[in-house]
């Protein structure tokens, strides 16, 4: 039986990116025509210019 | 009505127009594409938005790029050795990069963040680490509380303040041992 990631910390793979600010959130997000804003209960929405 | 402004961001000259009441933290997120700062409250209470001005931390959320013209400003793009590669590119981000693990060298401080687990979500890590950098520039053996009050501007939504209070104790232990 392999116990390879048994009862030892392992690095997470995730996290060069996140400690180097070189990870993506939903606000970084640039699409063509996209606009943005608030909506109630704290929603961030992305849209097509609906008048495109 | 606009104003022009000259600085320096992670050790790259920068000058263009921006108005007087663009914020710092949007000169960085938007006009240099530099989106590793993060804007988590826009109030100054949240320090998400932390980045070195001439080496000190301060909240880009609360200052205007105006105010930063004939600064140098660190983010957290440019803060590990040989980093070029992240220092601005003029234009937004798109879908799909980031992936990369960088080019193998951390600061000692996001190693540290990385062999501690100092982060879950890691929205709160930029400003975490730029201000935990400003502490041990100031104090190269800080005590747990003084690590505690250095950060205590800056606020973790995953509740992870142990292991942040770890990860800079091993920063200040591998820098001091790097020096000697």
């Amino acid at each position: 039986m392999t116990t390879r990631f048994i009862g030892k910390p392992l690095k997470r793979k995730e996290d060069p990116r996140l400690i180097q600010g070189i990870s993506h959130y939903v606000d970084d997000l640039q699409l063509a025509g996209m606009h943005y804003g608030r909506v109630p209960a704290h929603s961030l929405c992305a849209c097509e210019d609906p008048l495109r | 009505m606009s104003v022009e402004i000259q600085l320096r961001v992670n050790g790259k000259p920068q000058q263009g127009t921006v108005e007087p009441r663009l914020l710092l933290v949007h000169y960085l997120r938007d006009v240099l594409g530099l989106t590793g700062t993060h804007i988590g409250c826009e109030t100054s209470i949240c320090g998400a938005c932390t980045v070195l001005l001439d080496g000190k931390a301060v909240k880009s959320c609360t200052l205007l790029a105006v105010q930063a013209s004939g600064a140098e400003i660190t983010t957290i793009e440019g803060l590990a050795p040989n980093s070029e590669k992240h220092a601005g590119n003029g234009a937004g981000n798109g879908i799909g990069n980031g992936t990369g693990t960088g080019n193998g060298t951390l600061h000692a401080v996001q190693e540290g963040f990385w062999e501690k687990h100092g982060l879950q979500c890691g929205y709160c890590t930029p400003g975490m680490i730029l201000a935990a950098v400003d502490l041990l520039q100031r104090n190269k053996n800080p005590k747990e509380a003084e690590i505690r009050s250095a950060l205590s501007g800056n606020l973790c939504r995953c509740t992870g303040y142990q292991h942040i209070i770890e990860a800079v104790q091993y920063a200040a232990k591998k820098m001091s041992a790097r020096k000697r």
